[in-house]
């Protein structure tokens, strides 16, 4: 074989080497873009407040699960009313407080029991203000905002809804 | 030694891989590399983006009537380079129609299809069909109006198949009409049953094509060879580069790939397939009555047997062009029957103008759909939305149930059929002038049941006693009580100049309308001047002419013919709403 054979054959390689790489990353990268879309631009959901419940539903010192139902927007879907999840609400005289049901360690749903809340699933243990007292679970249960607005027998519990990553020890907030 | 080659050394000796990639990259090419031979490489690139371009796709399609539209518009306008891999999937498709062709006509013109390697065309006449059922079923998964109506035709064609067409079609449909089940279908058609299909007889060919090489030109000098790697793997990758370059172009500069309106079988559309099967549609249409199945299935199968059988027929060992031209003739003529019929089609569409004025319509919708959509697709899909929607609603319920007698704008009848006032313009000034001065005008109420009922107050009554005492009512009056309508309809009060002209009006015209629910004569038959025009006043009129909140309950007499008929027998109290609406802003032009 001719050196200039050699050569020849050399540059072909380098070709077809590099023409393999420009076609993949070519069909690879949209398709890859799309892929990782929803990792990209993770935007912070604001948290809105919703109306859950009337005050007068509510018994001081009884917790009271109440859903969260409230306009969504699923990809394409709009709904104007769908349920986005659920809080526990406890009264105190004028006030309430509010917990995510969500337990923290992986998301199971919190459940009253008699020493205050628990996870069914991994057993963490909560007390009656939502600290953690044993389990798994890598804090305390999350709080909420509450408010109540209105007057008299309208008086309402409003709740900021937020929703936040599970199985860290740090509170973070998700869109 | 180094760490690499190592490496590969216990690979290579548990996997054998170094022996079976210098099988397949040291593939002798006989008469040395060629571009005409890139085709095959190239139609494995295409195979290949639209792979990864539909795997990607998948990742967001969601097969339904409800949601399959939306899923589409989300991808492409709510994703981040969603856009891109749409339209590089559909430009994709088409390029590789374009090159199967070229692979077709280069395999045919260097006699590839001849002893022994007739099995090997047979399986590349199943990749062109498979590739043709992917055309086909893709073109649906969008499930807007082009893909449906195009596509409706296409499984309307199998359903005239002889004895099997309406099993084969309900099968194909999963049912007797078009729907969830269908694109259900399709979709596993086009995702898991073709991409299947496709690999197997891909395989197949390729181990064939190794079996017997490649097939060197008739005039080639043969005792040059060049292996397949790197010299002819470089020319076909020069082409499917070029091959993803038209792609990416084309994908670029139209944004990703069209998206017409959510299929909506109540609708009216242009319906044209892609437009690689022009040339079949364009057919359909010399074949009239019994003899259609001549132009949807006979010709097409006969071009199918000519392509099968064309390795018996030309069975003379040479593969010189000059000797084989008898034989591939028909091949010739079909390609040129498929860019003639393809030109004629599109002719007759330019020269159409009914086709041109709907193209130009559903291509108006569409954008009108789109921006609808950026607002949020409701869960009961996209043609609830529209539905829901007033501009589209509105024209929709206008068209269906006034457009018979009533004119507004560019709908309705013209003006000499029309049997009740011209609505373009009702509620302004002008309006309510030319019925106070002419209401017997071809577009107030010159073709209606009521022509001579209602007085001009400028031209003298045709009765010559009346005409005697009539007085002509002064422009300043007149004008006085055109502004007062027209703010009644424009729903805007002014107290003082209100007050002047409500008395001018009680005084001139109650003697045959109801103002303010006063009448001076019972059984006259003018409608209420109050609020006269006004979205509550439209509404009530729409719902039921004869509740005096309009006109008077004698206007539904069965036997005064020719009155407007009451519609809450008929609509829902918000569509009625809608349609006042909507009638009050086209009618005043969209203040």
């Amino acid at each position: 074989m001719a050196d200039g054979d050699g050569d020849r054959r050399s540059v072909l390689k380098t070709i077809v080497v590099g023409g393999s790489a420009i076609f993949g990353a070519g069909v690879a990268a949209p398709a890859v873009q799309v892929a990782i879309a929803p990792a990209m631009g993770n935007r912070q959901a604001e948290g809105r407040w919703i109306k859950v419940a009337r005050l007068s539903d509510l018994k001081d010192g009884e917790p009271r699960r109440v859903p969260i139902i409230a306009e969504m927007v699923d990809a394409w879907t709009k709904y104007n009313r769908e349920n986005l999840g659920a809080v526990w609400l406890m009264k105190n005289r004028d006030e309430v407080h509010a917990l995510s049901v969500t337990c923290p360690h992986l998301g199971c749903g919190v459940e009253k029991t008699n020493t205050g809340f628990g996870c069914p699933c991994h057993t963490s243990a909560f007390d009656a203000a939502g600290k953690r007292l044993s389990g798994p679970a890598p804090r305390d249960m999350d709080s909420l905002e509450a408010r109540v607005i209105g007057d008299g027998s309208e008086r309402s519990v409003e709740v900021r809804f937020k929703k936040f990553r599970q199985g860290v020890p740090e509170r973070e907030e998700i869109g | 030694m180094s760490w690499a080659s190592k490496m590969g050394d216990w690979l290579d000796a548990r996997t054998g891989y170094r022996a079976l990639l210098s099988h397949a990259l040291d593939e002798p090419v006989p008469g040395g590399a060629r571009w005409a031979y890139i085709w095959g490489s190239v139609l494995v690139g295409c195979i290949t983006l639209q792979a990864v371009t539909g795997w990607a796709m998948m990742a967001y399609y969601a097969p339904s009537a409800t949601t399959a539209w939306a899923s589409v518009e989300h991808l492409t306008y709510g994703v981040s380079g969603g856009w891109l891999v749409r339209g590089m999937h559909h430009f994709g498709a088409q390029a590789m129609i374009v090159v199967v062709a070229f692979h077709l006509a280069q395999v045919a013109i260097f006699g590839a299809y001849k002893a022994p390697r007739e099995v090997n065309w047979w399986l590349g006449l199943g990749l062109l069909g498979i590739t043709l059922g992917f055309s086909l079923t893709g073109y649906l998964l969008p499930w807007d109006q082009k893909g449906y109506w195009a596509t409706r035709v296409a499984t309307n064609i199998a359903g005239t198949t002889p004895v099997l067409g309406k099993a084969i079609q309900q099968v194909l449909q999963g049912g007797a009409e078009y729907g969830s089940l269908t694109l259900t279908r399709f979709y596993a058609l086009h995702v898991g049953v073709l991409p299947a299909l496709l690999l197997a007889l891909l395989v197949g060919h390729l181990v064939l094509f190794r079996r017997h090489g490649v097939t060197p030109g008739a005039s080639a000098d043969v005792s040059k060879v060049d292996r397949f790697y790197p010299t002819q793997l470089a020319k076909d990758l020069g082409g499917i580069l070029l091959m993803l370059l038209v792609v990416a172009v084309l994908a670029y500069r139209e944004h990703g790939a069209p998206l017409d309106c959510p299929a909506d079988p109540a609708s009216d559309y242009p319906a044209r397939p892609e437009w690689y099967f022009l040339s079949l549609f364009q057919l359909l249409k010399y074949f009239e009555g019994r003899l259609e199945v001549v132009g949807s299935l006979v010709i097409p199968a006969v071009a199918g047997a000519y392509m099968a059988l064309l390795p018996f027929w030309d069975r003379a060992p040479s593969r010189a062009l000059r000797r084989r031209i008898p034989y591939l003739l028909p091949l010739a003529a079909m390609g040129v029957a498929v860019v003639g019929l393809t030109a004629l089609s599109v002719r007759a569409d330019k020269r159409d103008e009914a086709f041109q004025k709907a193209r130009g319509t559903a291509t108006k919708r569409s954008v009108a759909c789109l921006d609808l959509a950026r607002k949020g697709i409701p869960p009961d899909g996209p043609l609830a939305m529209i539905r829901r929607d007033p501009e589209t609603r509105g024209a929709a319920l206008f068209q269906e149930n006034c457009a018979t007698c009533h004119r507004l704008n560019d709908m309705g009848p013209a003006v000499d059929k029309a049997t009740a006032p011209d609505l373009t313009g009702w509620g302004t000034t002008e309006w309510v002038m030319s019925m106070l001065e002419d209401p017997d005008a071809p577009h107030r109420f010159g073709h209606t049941p009521y022509k001579g009922e209602m007085l001009s107050l400028v031209k003298p009554p045709s009765d010559p006693k009346a005409a005697k005492t009539f007085k002509p009512m002064s422009e300043a009056d007149r004008r006085a009580i055109t502004a007062f309508l027209a703010a009644e309809a424009a729903e805007v009060k002014d107290p003082q100049h209100d007050a002047q002209a409500a008395k001018m009006i009680s005084q001139r015209c109650t003697s045959c309308h109801l103002f303010r629910g006063q009448t001076d004569d019972d059984d006259s038959s003018g409608p209420e001047l109050a609020g006269w025009g006004s979205l509550a006043w439209t509404r009530a009129q729409i719902a039921n002419p004869g509740t005096n909140a309009t006109y008077r309950p004698s206007a539904m007499d069965p036997n005064s013919k020719g009155h407007m008929p009451r519609f809450d027998d008929k609509l829902e109290p918000e569509d009625v709403n809608l349609l006042a609406g909507w009638v009050r802003k086209k009618a005043r032009g969209d203040k």
